[in-house]
């Protein structure tokens, strides 16, 4: 078949049913990463383009267009079929295992670049929370800003987008990211950046009772706080008390990691009852925070599973 | 051209076909019976897999030439075909031409993924550090600090997490950047002096990976006089094309419609409402710095 310079033989994402031998002329592989086009591979005669194609739907990983008139001959599956079964039958089973082992591994690579890819997509987020403070971002903006740092496919990238999605972290409709907590991607790459890059005990990833007790605190704000300066909110020791669970010791010793890490500022009472003191804290930075270290764990134990 | 058959073998019950770590240069076709896969762990036997009439086992042992990880012994009463590398080379020379290409298509794709390699492009490196830097400036430019950062290394050590490029390639790649006068490094301190060079670069590599000419190192002489010209021009002028065409002759009489006609083009000069064009400061000012800055740009000699 004849292709006229300029069009295309099949655009990416297309289902693998024929592969094609270049005759004349020559072709390209062409990647769209956002807003870059990206030639990847160039085809001249006698080269093969495409995979057999395989039981299981495989599909074009890239569109392929004519650098200038080309001739190519299409081999559809059904040929491939019968070229097989003249074949022995060990030998087609032999090129149909290769494929199987192909599509496994190639499945395996993109869950692996799945979670490669997280700490440059939480960058990219990061970026834009803290330079626009805008809360839905477009995922043709994040592919644009994702191309130069990461060779990772937009597919594999989308595919992460939706395991995260699915543990709440944000809500991703294939088309934007809606940050519902817009702090907590800048705060998971705050952490990650402790973690990996210092080798430090995140400070930010809280112990159980640090989140009862911000918990606690949240309540209480709602029901019985007063609401100062940049969303900083003050309650006393008794409106503390009466959210907090039994089991909970009620004195200013379980606040000391809060105090120390500036998460929560504490005031003593003259008269040293810990029900007169007045606690505060901002509580639109404790939600977060709150946010932060319900998705943390779940990075580890469920984000694959949805992968 | 005459084919290798390959050896059928029958086997009782029970018999070991191969034992772990043998490596048995071929592969099995099971006609008949059934073969469990074994291994031992903690001195316990068990059954990774089984194999069923019509199925292959062996391929990959004897494809990337590995020891074989489990005992095959067979369950019932088998019988297979044995194809070795000469068998199969015979019968790889029996098929068309676009089957073999095909198959050895499949083979390097699957090579390449068990090298499980992310690799990247030659601008790939630059490209990356630059895009991370100008990221990490624009944030702190958003939150009204200086375009400084305390510890390089650091930095380094977070975009390398982020790009998973290696360390010391990012390393050589700063102090390339430092050589083209895109950052200032003094002691554990990187400052960036203009972030706008920065996605010149990127922009320029981007050009270059989709086989395009970055439009502003390929003016020539009076498409930069006419971008000096602009510069000079009040910020707010609006003027109709001809009102542009003779103030560039004014400045340089060698200026033709086309020169207008590109300037618009590239967003130099912008339609507003009334059908005026206007000047864009920050692209006229980006021009000027790919003229001033080309040579560390391109980093070519650098």
């Amino acid at each position: 078949m004849k292709i006229l310079s300029g069009d295309f033989l099949f655009m990416e994402g297309e289902k693998n049913t024929a592969i094609y031998i270049v005759q004349s002329g020559s072709l390209s592989a062409i990647q769209k990463r956002g807003t870059l086009v990206k030639i990847v591979e160039t085809f001249g005669p006698g080269s093969i383009i495409g995979l057999l194609p395989s039981e299981e739907s495989y599909l074009y990983p890239y569109s392929v267009k004519a650098e200038e008139d080309s001739s190519v001959e299409k081999i559809t599956d059904k040929e491939i079929i019968t070229t097989l079964s003249k074949t022995p039958i060990w030998f087609s089973k032999f090129v149909g295992f290769l494929q199987k082992r192909h599509l496994v591994l190639l499945q395996k690579n993109q869950k692996k670049q799945a979670i490669l890819a997280l700490p440059a997509l939480l960058s990219v987020l990061d970026h834009f929370f803290r330079t626009t403070n805008l809360t839905k971002i477009s995922f043709n903006d994040i592919i644009t800003a994702l191309e130069p740092l990461t060779s990772i496919k937009a597919e594999i990238i989308s595919n992460l987008c939706k395991a995260l999605s699915a543990i709440g972290f944000f809500k991703y409709n294939n088309s934007s990211i809606e940050l519902t907590h817009p702090a907590v991607p800048s705060l998971l790459h705050m952490v990650f950046t402790e973690k990996i890059l210092e080798d430090k005990i995140p400070s930010l990833i809280l112990s159980a009772t640090d989140q009862i007790l911000l918990e606690t605190f949240a309540k209480a704000a709602q029901q019985n706080g007063t609401l100062l300066e940049n969303h900083f909110i003050e309650i006393s020791g008794l409106a503390f008390s009466q959210e907090a669970p039994v089991y909970l010791k009620k004195d200013r010793k379980i606040f000391n990691s809060l105090i120390e890490k500036k998460i929560i500022r504490l005031e003593s009472a003259n008269s040293g009852l810990f029900n007169e003191d007045k606690i505060y804290g901002n509580l639109e930075h404790i939600s977060d925070l709150l946010e932060l270290n319900r998705i943390y764990p779940l990075l580890d134990h469920e984000l694959a599973k949805h992968l | 051209m005459k084919q290798i058959p390959p050896l059928r073998e029958n086997v009782p019950a029970g018999f070991s076909v191969f034992k772990a770590k043998e490596n048995p240069e071929t592969f099995l076709y099971l006609e008949k019976g059934e073969l469990a896969a074994l291994v031992v762990a903690n001195g316990k036997e068990s059954e990774l897999f089984k194999v069923h009439p019509g199925e292959v086992v062996g391929v990959q042992t004897l494809l990337e030439k590995q020891p074989l990880p489990y005992t095959l012994k067979a369950t019932e009463d088998s019988s297979f075909l044995k194809i070795d590398e000469e068998c199969l080379a015979s019968a790889l020379k029996n098929i068309p031409v676009w089957l073999l290409a095909s198959i050895r298509n499949i083979s390097q794709q699957i090579k390449l993924l068990l090298k499980s390699d992310h690799s990247i492009s030659p601008n790939g490196t630059a490209k990356a550090l630059a895009a991370f830097l100008l990221q990490k400036t624009e944030i702190l430019l958003a939150e009204n600090q200086s375009a400084l950062f305390n510890d390089y290394h650091l930095l380094l050590k977070e975009c390398s997490w982020i790009t998973r490029i290696p360390l010391k390639i990012l390393k050589k790649e700063l102090i390339s950047f430092e050589r083209r006068r895109l950052v200032l490094i003094h002691d554990k301190e990187l400052g960036i002096q203009n972030p706008k060079l920065l996605l010149i670069l990127i922009e320029y590599l981007s050009s270059l990976e989709s086989g395009k000419a970055y439009p502003p190192f390929h003016f020539n002489l009076v498409e930069k006089r006419a971008v000096h010209c602009l510069s000079r021009v009040p910020e707010g002028t609006s003027l109709t094309a001809p009102e542009w065409l003779t103030c560039l002759q004014n400045n340089d009489k060698f200026a033709t419609v086309a020169e207008v006609i590109l300037l618009e083009k590239l967003g130099l000069l912008i339609k507003n409402d009334l059908g005026l064009l206007s000047i864009s400061e920050d692209n006229i000012h980006k021009f000027l710095l790919c003229f001033e800055f080309e040579t560390e740009i391109k980093g070519a000699l650098l």
